[in-house]
């Protein structure tokens, strides 16, 4: 998408998506699907989720067997004692998993958050180089 | 483009998980009554979702606005008639090639009317994590007042 594209668009309301299947039952309450955009650079992949109401503290990326786990814990944000008049989203756990591929060096997994965004940088593990192997005579 | 990614299907809305999700959602509205899933379809479909709440003093009202920049929101009031408006700029990485690409940019406009004057001058808005509040004090002459019954 280029930049001009995105100039003269208007915003669509989108309803949250909620996470169905058996991760659902693990635990009480609502979990909802962090929309994303991935795209690869020549070093790096980056993983950017959108995660309103997600604090440093409540992210939880967990990275075993290839499976990339995010959770991101919201706490409401309404107070006590007030009464809804309109309510159009709920907020709850963000949970999305991701397989990947060998190639990611993932000792050198960098994340950060900032308004509520993610950005998570998966450097790319150096290919092995090409080796020419000579034949000896014998 | 590799084949980094593989969402894991049955967690998201489509295939036979997502007519599962339904089902189970129908069954939690026969069982629960009205919940939020049902109230979250009644939506005026203007970005962005909001979510408006109110106590004796105040009306709250909460909207999701992932990566924008506070400087970029606009908010003003009218009698009790709230407009926010912005744009949520989402600039596409140069020389990066996508494999997945969910969230959007663009503008936004909405107005949300609420039921009594506010007090414009005290209106307070602040942005944390992504999740824009706005309070707003109920005027004076629309706050509930306590009536002692003279014996």
């Amino acid at each position: 998408m280029s930049n001009t594209e995105n100039k003269d668009k208007n915003l669509v309301a989108k309803e949250k998506t909620e996470v169905t299947g058996p991760a659902e039952q693990t635990r009480p309450g609502r979990m909802y699907v962090p929309e994303v955009d991935i795209f690869e650079k020549d070093a790096d992949i980056v993983l950017l989720a959108d995660m309103p109401g997600v604090a440093a503290e409540d992210l939880e990326i967990d990275l075993r067997d290839n499976v990339l786990t995010i959770t991101g814990d919201v706490q409401a944000q309404e107070k006590e004692g007030q009464v809804y008049m309109i309510r159009e989203y709920g907020t709850g756990r963000y949970y999305r998993r991701f397989t990947l591929s060998n190639d990611i060096d993932q000792s050198k997994i960098q994340a950060s958050l900032k308004n509520g965004v993610m950005r998570l940088v998966l450097p790319k593990v150096e290919k092995a180089k090409p080796r020419k192997i000579e034949v000896q005579a014998a | 483009m590799t084949g980094f990614w593989l969402d894991f299907p049955w967690e998201g809305q489509g295939g036979v998980a997502g007519e599962l999700g339904r089902m189970r959602r129908t069954l939690d509205f026969l069982a629960n009554g009205p919940s939020l899933a049902s109230e979250a379809a009644r939506t005026a479909g203007v970005f962005p979702l909001t979510n408006v709440t109110e106590d004796a003093d105040n009306f709250y009202v909460y909207a999701e606005l992932p990566g924008m920049d506070p400087a970029d929101i606009n908010i003003s009031i009218t009698g009790k008639t709230l407009s926010l408006s912005g744009e949520r700029k989402i600039d596409p990485e140069e020389g990066a090639s996508y494999h997945r690409k969910e969230r959007k940019g663009g503008q936004f406009n909405r107005t949300i009317t609420l039921k009594t004057n506010v007090d414009a001058a005290k209106v307070e808005a602040n942005f944390v994590h992504g999740v824009l509040t706005v309070v707003l004090p109920k005027a004076e002459e629309a706050k509930p007042r306590q009536i002692a019954v003279k014996g």
